[in-house]
């Protein structure tokens, strides 16, 4: 038993430098957690941020608004922490679109992506919980990418949706 | 290893997920409303990434998400995950629980809270294995073979999680740890974070590290390995009050007892 651990465990080392074909495919990835890699935050790359901003009856428009998942430490959230994890799964979903974007040929069919249409409606909502006492008029939202460590580099526009009236 | 031993690790196994499912299903029935038609992940623009499935599938996904089905359904879970607390467990209930975990997953576009996913399936499916598998060649190599499918993953997710860090120059240095932290759910950091301090990031990298390459020591002994998974749990409670990942906590927790018994037979 110990020997055939050990031989696996070398077999684990060797798949880091010997990587076989990747496959894609739109059913594999709703199906990724039968094939999980577990390399966790094994990279500190870009960070996608979705920034929205919105326009008021004064046709005035506000600066962008970077969204970044953020929740209270406490630690009731052991047992239950649907805030955090919704912020998180969000952050997911802007870390999705952002690479299809990077990965689409034709930036013009982004818009119909099932992720651009979530995300969108992720921007509406984060727009709609920022001016509840004046509904905003229009509004609109990019995707940026923000160098992951503080060099003083600014972040990367990927992403600028047109403007929707509310 | 004893059938004492086995069977313990495998009714603890089940406590453990059982408790991982309550804690999951509670959030999940807290955020409905994300999921209705007025919320974000409608879904209506979700099921486009379904269109090359067969149309029976489709339809069956179809009613499983609508909002009265879907919340009998957690209700359902909950109801599941409270018998196998009490340690009443037939087959076709982890079945259940098995597609129900499936069906979840693909309503949150595949992961909801990625590893976290990962490791409560390895471990339902290892449930299911022992399970299914008793009648036809009997309980101890049925639970032999669930709980290993469950350590080889667990091994695996530890050990490829520290081989991955220990070659990226981010994590030698600390540098990856702060920067994660900063973007983390509980970020930024506070301008006098000791997290802040290089040596203090790099040591704690290191920790890190170590601690996950460390993880073939369980197959060195029993007491080796009772040793590594007692001290897991403190690894996961740092890794849940950092980051927020209360889910990794649990569904880690779920797969210790295999990973504590099932390489010493």
């Amino acid at each position: 038993m110990m020997l055939a651990v050990l031989v696996y465990v070398v077999f684990l080392v060797l798949t880091l430098w010997f990587r076989g074909p990747v496959f894609n495919g739109r059913g594999l990835y709703l199906l990724r957690s039968f094939f999980p890699n577990w390399r966790f935050y094994h990279r500190v790359t870009h960070r996608a941020v979705l920034c929205t901003r919105y326009c008021n009856r004064a046709g005035e428009w506000s600066h962008w608004q970077p969204g970044w998942p953020r929740a209270r430490r406490r630690l009731s959230t052991l047992f239950h922490n649907p805030a955090g994890n919704l912020a998180l799964v969000e952050q997911s979903l802007i870390e999705h679109l952002s690479a299809d974007v990077q990965a689409a040929d034709d930036g013009a069919a982004v818009a119909s992506l099932p992720t651009y249409r979530l995300v969108s409606r992720l921007a509406r909502a984060r727009v709609a919980a920022s001016c509840l006492e004046e509904p905003p008029v229009a509004w609109q939202f990019q995707l940026c990418l923000v160098p992951p460590y503080d060099d003083g580099l600014a972040g990367t526009e990927v992403l600028t949706s047109p403007e929707y009236t509310s | 290893m004893s059938l004492s031993t086995l069977s313990s690790a495998v009714r603890l196994t089940e406590v453990l997920w059982a408790l991982s499912l309550l804690v999951q299903t509670a959030e999940y029935l807290r955020l409905e409303a994300p999921l209705a038609r007025e919320g974000v992940w409608q879904w209506a623009i979700q099921r486009e990434e379904l269109a090359r499935a067969p149309s029976a599938l489709r339809a069956l996904l179809d009613v499983l998400q609508t909002e009265r089905v879907w919340h009998a359904h957690l209700l359902m879970r909950a109801l599941l995950g409270v018998c196998l607390l009490a340690g009443f467990v037939h087959t076709w209930m982890v079945l259940v629980l098995f597609l129900g975990t499936v069906v979840i997953l693909v309503r949150w576009r595949g992961a909801f809270n990625g590893g976290s996913d990962f490791m409560t399936l390895v471990v339902v499916t290892g449930l299911l294995i022992g399970h299914a598998a008793t009648p036809w060649v009997g309980a101890t190599m049925a639970w032999r073979s669930g709980l290993g499918y469950i350590a080889v993953h667990t091994l695996t997710s530890y050990f490829l999680s520290g081989v991955v860090k220990l070659r990226y120059r981010g994590w030698r240095t600390g540098r990856a740890l702060t920067s994660l932290l900063e973007g983390g759910l509980h970020g930024p950091l506070h301008r006098s974070s000791v997290f802040r301090g290089k040596r203090v990031a790099c040591v704690l990298s290191w920790v890190f590290i170590l601690w996950e390459c460390s993880v073939p020591i369980v197959i060195c002994g029993p007491r080796w390995a009772l040793a590594w998974c007692a001290v897991a749990p403190v690894f996961h409670f740092m890794v849940y009050w950092h980051f927020g990942l209360n889910r990794f906590f649990w569904a880690w927790c779920a797969a210790l007892p295999a990973l504590a018994v099932a390489f010493h037979a």
